[in-house]
């Protein structure tokens, strides 16, 4: 049962693993088609908050919605055939095949003994392309590159069409091109197809580039929350990652890219 | 070869069915395919001729070897499926059915009947083998019991629950060894049990164990997708919608269930679920829902072989089918192995 | 120089008298082979006798030594003037070393068909022991014997062996040339799809033997085995013996077991239990009336 409208509020949530806090009266709403990019040093509570947003986890206090739906209400199954994750890490011990692989995205929605439908293999079909991954279908993905079975995962998580889509620092791991490449297509996703965005982010500068809006974490609080110029200030850099950048702009589109700057300078001419 | 999915099902079925009646006709008393044809379909009432077979094969037949090859069909099913299901819910290849303690806890349920001086018969069933059935699935729930923390019991924990159980339950079968009276005889007892060797001896232990196996191969098959989901771990398959714990805990009970259900008629038998599911695995590839059906029916195929090999081999003495299983199951695996080196690069 | 002559001769006079004490108390030693083939010393004639196992009990008490049995294994139970000596263990787990030697015999009787660990441990601590393991009744007599020679019964071994000889004889003659009929010796039917049976070399398959009878546990390949209900049905035993009545077995559950009802034994009702399987698994000297009781169940026509 969907929602009336997609938009996710995480009002007041409080989780902490054990003892001190991890998440400290968060509070977040990401309207449907936006599409957010997570930031914050390690350990600030970001891959915490993509769960909280997913509904693995439940928050102590305060609530996670989707729309009016407080995710406590409804079956783990529901949940995932709105909101799908790419997680950081992904390892396969066994030798699925891409195509194996992608459909596992359709389990929200595959039903006791009976197989796939048709309609399962057209979506499962239509993401493969989407990703530009048509070509890999019967390889088996544990002999895939990174690049590319990030790819693929991204392809498993779009099966589940969901409208929420919440990834975990999809980028971290990769080259430079393939970087580019999945950011391309979440930007597409986003706009084409209005699926919510929230994703965690490591690079800054790759961040600025493709986020309309960025959430900056500290230490389990919500520090800044804007656009790039907002949140990418030289003084709330060095606030939350004790680091000295200087601010650029971006040749092409004109957001703020940060430059880091070395302690001592002049030892380098 | 994935492609040729229901014709490698019907072939598995097929052999399973030929390996059954060639196990059924080889035995101290003969007795040739035709006859037991005719008997079993006279026993059904299709087939009015007497005559053409005697008393003492249709005695043979009926009371002794269908019994218990049809044991040893039960609990090669099990077994595999038993294996299947831990593979896939630990994703690792090397799982096998008595992963969490329940070889342990069945050995020391057994141990406790065989010192016990009481004697029960329960529909067919004697002491060991309820006892044997009971400490299974007893060690499983204190293996869960102890992993068990806020809620949740971690893959790892079991793992570590379940070889620290083992180790304190073998010492205290040990234990109660050394204390025992007949220490001689019972030794030679636990030490058939632990080797394994079907023990099935009244039909009724069949009627009781059959439907059992069944209904854990059939509610296995029902979480066939679920395993699939698994696949990418307990975090990955909560994010596809599955019920982490919950499924857990049904799959580690039906699981467990099925080798109980073994291990009552059957005694600790290694290796079956271990390699068949493997096998079947990189025959057929890692999509539960044709691995489970498959590892079944290779599962009773193959042992049906081992126990018709452990009761001719050395004939009239018994090789425990332990050792049968091992020695058959090892090679084969290799050879299986070598021919599929993709398989586990991770 | 007389003083010295003087010295000399009292040193002399000592010496002899001390070599004459020796001698005197240096008594005389024996050497004795074993049934595992040792050849053990033993000093003098013992006094203080420890018995490893209910069998040796049974022989030392039967030669009059009773009183001379300073300790007995845990299972030592006949005659029952044995049940009051201290218990030094037994074969399993362990006997307890520290209470034999604290009862400081001069001889241990030991059972095994292989040397036991513990002989040689208490070898080592100075105590001398004799091994027994006779693989028939001829054993056990030569085996009475054996022990009434060491603890200077010879007189009464005499007497006790020849009446064990002479009953053996008896009953070699009766069955001679008379058709041996087939028996099954259950040693316990826990798994009834697989009963423990005498198997080759057993003293139990001797005692058939002994008794006129053939068994069928013979084609087996230990001394005591598991038989497959189909072998056993093949087989096709004339006589059952239930040597596990003492664990509960009944005739009639062995005579409801599926397949068995083909058996010649279960269709005639010739399954029985032994009631006392002291006389039949004990190789003492009262194994005679086990072969006796044998004799009358196989033969019944020759023996009652």
């Amino acid at each position: 049962m969907h929602s009336k409208t997609s938009d996710l509020l995480i009002s007041d949530a409080c989780f902490s693993y054990t003892g001190g806090f991890t998440l400290n009266h968060i509070n977040l709403f990401v309207p449907n088609g936006q599409m957010v990019g997570l930031l914050g040093p390690n350990g600030c509570g970001k891959t915490t908050l993509l769960k909280l947003a997913a509904g693995v986890l439940v928050p102590s206090e305060g609530d996670v919605r989707i729309g009016e739906m407080s995710l406590k209400k409804l079956l783990r199954r529901e949940v995932a055939r709105q909101i799908a994750v790419v997680p950081q890490e992904f390892n396969i011990p066994f030798a699925y095949t891409v195509e194996e692989v992608v459909m596992l995205g359709r389990t929200p929605f595959l039903k006791g003994l009976n197989g796939e439908s048709k309609r399962d293999h057209q979506i499962v079909s239509g993401v493969l392309e989407l990703t530009g991954m048509a070509g890999f279908r019967n390889r088996y993905f544990n002999e895939l590159s990174g690049g590319e079975r990030q790819k693929i995962v991204l392809a498993m998580a779009l099966a589940q069409e969901p409208v929420i889509l919440l990834l975990d620092e999809p980028t971290s791991h990769l080259d430079i091109s393939h970087q580019i490449e999945i950011l391309e297509l979440l930007r597409r996703f986003n706009r084409e197809k209005k699926v919510t965005i929230v994703a965690a982010m490591h690079d800054l500068n790759l961040a600025a580039l493709y986020f309309d809006r960025l959430v900056l974490l500290d230490r389990g609080l919500v520090f800044a929350d804007g656009s790039p110029d907002e949140v990418i200030t030289g003084e709330i850099i060095r606030k939350v990652f004790s680091a000295k950048v200087e601010i650029t702009r971006h040749p092409k589109t004109s957001v703020p890219q940060i430059v880091l700057l070395p302690d001592n300078p002049s030892s380098f001419s | 070869m994935r492609k040729h999915k229901t014709a490698i099902m019907f072939g598995l079925a097929v052999f399973l069915l030929a390996v059954v009646l060639l196990s059924v006709s080889i035995g101290p008393v003969r007795i040739t395919v035709p006859e037991i044809i005719k008997i079993v379909l006279h026993k059904v009432g299709i087939y009015r001729n007497t005559g053409g077979w005697q008393a003492v094969q249709e005695s043979i037949l009926f009371q002794v070897r269908l019994p218990r090859v049809l044991g040893a069909v039960l609990v090669g099913a099990a077994l595999s499926t038993a294996g299947v299901l831990f593979q896939g819910l630990f994703r690792n290849p090397m799982a096998d059915p008595y992963i969490i303690g329940t070889a342990s806890g069945a050995a020391f349920g057994a141990t406790l009947a065989m010192l016990l001086p009481l004697s029960l018969v329960f529909y067919g069933f004697g002491l060991v083998p309820i006892a044997a059935f009971l400490g299974a699935l007893g060690s499983v729930l204190l293996v869960y019991r102890l992993a068990r923390f806020g809620g949740k019991a971690p893959i790892i924990s079991m793992l570590l629950a379940g070889f620290v159980t083992s180790s304190f339950l073998v010492a205290i079968i040990m234990l109660l060894l050394t204390m025992s009276d007949r220490l001689g005889l019972k030794i030679q007892q636990v030490f058939s049990f632990l080797m394994g060797g079907i023990t099935v001896t009244y039909w009724q232990q069949i009627e009781v164990i059959a439907p059992l196996v069944v209904l854990g191969i059939v509610a296995a098959m029902f979480f066939a997708v679920k395993l699939n989901a698994f696949s990418i771990g307990e975090e990955g398959a909560a994010y596809l919608g599955i019920n982490v714990e919950r499924e857990k805990m049904i799959i580690l009970g039906v699981g467990s269930l099925l080798t109980a259900c073994a291990v009552s008629i059957g005694g600790l038998i290694g290796f079956v679920g271990l390699i068949i599911p493997h096998a079947m695995r990189l025959i057929l590839g890692p999509d539960h829902r044709l691995l489970i059906p498959a590892s079944a029916l290779a599962g009773a195929a193959f042992l049906v072989i081992a126990d018709l090999l452990a009761r001719t081999l050395l004939s009239p003495a018994e090789i425990p089918v332990g050792v049968l299983t091992a020695l058959i199951g090892a090679p084969f695996f290799l050879y299986l192995l070598r021919r599929s080196r993709r398989e586990y690069a991770f | 120089m007389k003083l010295l002559r003087f010295f000399a001769a009292i040193l002399v006079i000592c010496l002899a008298g001390l070599t004459a004490c020796s001698k005197t108390s240096t008594p005389t030693s024996t050497t004795y082979t074993d049934d595992l083939g040792r050849i053990v010393t033993i000093q003098t004639t013992p006094h203080r006798i420890v018995s490893l196992s209910p069998s040796n009990t049974e022989i030392l008490f039967a030669l009059g030594e009773g009183s001379e049995v300073v300790g007995t294994d845990d299972y030592s139970d006949y005659p029952a003037e044995a049940k009051t000596i201290t218990h030094v263990g037994s074969a399993f787990p362990s006997f307890n070393i520290e209470t034999i030697v604290s009862l400081k015999p001069d001889l241990a009787v030991a059972f095994g068909y292989t040397l036991p660990d513990y002989a040689t441990k208490l070898q080592s601590l100075g105590i001398p022991v004799i091994v027994l393991a006779p693989k028939d009744v001829s054993g056990v007599i030569n085996d009475i014997t054996l022990v009434g020679k060491i603890t200077g019964a010879a007189s009464a071994a005499k007497t006790l062996t020849t009446g064990m000889q002479n009953s053996l004889n008896t009953v070699e003659s009766k069955i001679k040339g008379v058709t041996a009929p087939r028996v099954l010796w259950e040693f316990d039917g826990t798994d009834p799809g697989n009963p423990w049976v005498a198997g080759p070399g057993s003293f139990n398959d001797a005692l058939i033997t002994l008794a006129g009878g053939q068994n069928v546990g013979a084609g087996g390949p230990t001394s005591s085995w598991q038989m497959g209900t189909e072998d056993i049905v093949k087989a096709d035993p004339q006589i059952i013996i239930l040597d596990d009545y003492q664990f509960g077995m009944t005739v009639e559950s062995v005579e409801q077991r599926p397949g068995w009802s083909a058996i010649t034994a279960v269709k005639n009702g010739a399954v029985y239990p032994i009631t006392d399987s002291d006389l039949t698994d004990r190789p003492g000297p009262r194994v005679i009336q086990g072969l006796q009781l044998l004799a009358e169940i196989i033969h019944p026509e020759l023996f009652k």
